[in-house]
């Protein structure tokens, strides 16, 4: 009820706006005379709807002051700064100009954020899982005794074929030579852990396949053994030649360590001195054929023809070095 | 001008109070050009039409926009919200007002300077405005609330309502009580406000046919 009487007022408010009493209907009629008591207070009413609205629009309105606007925004200027100021605070505060560089609690945090950063970038890029698969691993690799004893194997072995061949005057055979380069191979490591103690070094060629291309391995190699190599082509031959007849005069050497292709030449080694060696003493026997291109004999050295050739220029060995490996 | 200064004039109230709470001075003085001549003239109007006073009042609640946007939710109508905020200072002043008046004897006279004997020649330039001034005086600060804001504002119910927290069958209730009683007493200046009206009619009238 109350919100019907509520809306007939908003309806009257309306009719005062917009209709003369004599231009009512007769619903308008009703509705208004419910709250208006007659005509004359209808026009009472009339007249003030319509004068009040002609007295504020005619109403002269009040302009502020600009030095309110003016004093306001600087008022509100004042409270961007705050913002600034406590911005400063904190870089005053972190390092003040009283204390020395180290003193300063900013350097001290920089310090502190630096070193977390450096234990975790060690930490968690220090890779110590063994069996990552980024990792180098020598799985073929042997401990010294080990080592010491497949050469004294191999050795005893070569040299009971040797004594075969010659008792029976064969050709050794592809198993027979496989040995050999076996024996070979692992004289060449002994030869490169000694090769500082060893006296004429020059005469061991060595390939750096993985530090550098072929074609640079072979410019490194020197001038000088190339040129024995051709000069002595003819000797290596000749020990091939004689090796097949069962008697070792020139020992050639393909070892592949870790890392190294190693193609070298011994000196010239009779099977006598080879047996004499291997019988009594297997190191004796590996350390007098690491002296490549030389036989130390007490005081006096001397020097014996090197015959060394490279990959490019000679394809079965190639195939001798594959059958090694 | 547009690609170094943003400009404010085309953002709404409250896009612009989002802006102020940022920090914006820009949207702070685009918002105190639309309402501080509103809000001047409300306190003016009810606050004894005292320019003094509805000009430190006036600052007052820019003054609490700026150290306090975070009041305004920028989901109300920042109209409603400003008057509302208007509307309680006035209450508070009222409050004042009263104590004043049972300690000091000098106020009642200051109010009745405002009520009668002072009528601002420069805006009430006939009788019937005078008199309407006088009687708007003379009503309770709810009914010349609600008429001012209905009738100088432009305010609709349902704002007036929200203003003055409120139902809009209280105010519509107060409006035509209001409207009663100002009828009631300016009934003798009924032929010149109907004279006023017809003036007004025939002028429109004129300029349509110019």
């Amino acid at each position: 009820m109350m919100e019907d009487r509520n809306i007939t007022k908003m309806d009257v408010e309306f009719y005062l706006l917009n209709r003369e009493y004599n231009e009512l209907s007769s619903d308008e009629l009703a509705i208004v005379n419910e709250h208006v008591e007659s005509e004359q207070e209808f026009n009472e009413m009339k007249a003030v709807v319509m004068g009040a609205g002609n007295f504020f629009k005619e109403e002269k309105e009040l302009a502020p002051n600009p030095a309110i606007k003016v004093a306001l925004l600087k008022e509100f200027d004042k409270q961007q700064p705050a913002r600034a100021y406590w911005l400063n605070g904190i870089f005053v505060s972190l390092f003040p100009k009283e204390k020395r560089l180290f003193q300063k609690p900013g350097m001290q945090l920089i310090g502190l954020a630096a070193s977390v950063l450096l234990i975790v970038t060690i930490a968690f890029n220090g890779n110590t899982d063994i069996n990552n698969s980024t990792l180098a691993q020598n799985n073929g690799f042997k401990t010294e005794e080990e080592a010491v004893e497949e050469r004294g194997k191999l050795g005893r072995e070569e040299f009971a074929e040797e004594k075969n061949l010659q008792e029976n005057d064969l050709e050794p055979t592809t198993e027979v030579l496989e040995k050999e380069l076996e024996v070979a191979t692992l004289n060449e490591v002994e030869i490169e852990e000694k090769s500082e103690t060893v006296e004429n070094k020059g005469t061991t060629i060595d390939f750096m396949y993985d530090a550098q291309p072929i074609e640079s391995v072979e410019a490194d190699l020197s001038i000088a053994a190339d040129v024995d190599y051709r000069r002595n082509d003819n000797n290596l031959n000749a020990s091939e030649e004689s090796f097949k007849k069962g008697v070792l005069k020139d020992k050639e050497k393909v070892a592949i360590s870790d890392d190294k292709l190693v193609i070298s030449a011994t000196t010239p080694a009779t099977t006598e001195v080879v047996e004499e060696f291997s019988m009594s003493d297997d190191e004796g026997y590996f350390s007098d054929d690491v002296s490549a291109g030389a036989i130390v004999t007490g005081n006096n050295s001397i020097d014996l023809p090197v015959n060394s050739r490279s990959l490019a220029e000679d394809s079965d060995l190639i195939g001798i070095l594959y059958t090694a490996m | 001008m547009q690609l170094v200064k943003k400009s404010y004039t085309a953002e709404t109230d409250e896009n612009l109070m989002r802006e102020v709470i940022k920090g914006d001075n820009l949207a702070f003085s685009e918002i105190y050009d639309r309402w501080s001549k509103p809000m001047l003239n409300y306190f003016y109007k009810m606050l004894w039409q005292d320019r003094e006073k509805a000009e430190d009042f006036m600052q007052e609640i820019f003054t609490k926009i700026i150290h306090k946007p975070q009041l305004y939710n920028p989901s109300r109508a920042f109209k409603t919200w400003i008057y509302s905020v208007a509307n309680n200072m006035c209450k508070n002043e009222y409050r004042r007002a009263e104590v004043r008046k049972g300690t000091s004897n000098s106020l009642h006279d200051n109010i009745i300077v405002h009520d009668s004997s002072a009528p601002d020649k420069e805006h009430d330039k006939n009788i019937f405005n005078d008199r309407l001034k006088e009687e708007l005086e003379l009503l309770s600060e709810n009914h010349k609330k609600t008429f001012i804001l209905r009738f100088k504002h432009d305010l609709s119910i349902k704002d007036i309502a929200e203003i003055l927290e409120t139902s809009e069958g209280t105010v519509k209730s107060r409006i035509f009580y209001t409207l009663k009683k100002l009828g009631k007493n300016l009934k003798e200046f009924s032929p010149i406000a109907k004279t006023i009206m017809v003036g007004m009619c025939l002028i429109e009238l004129a300029q349509y046919i110019i």
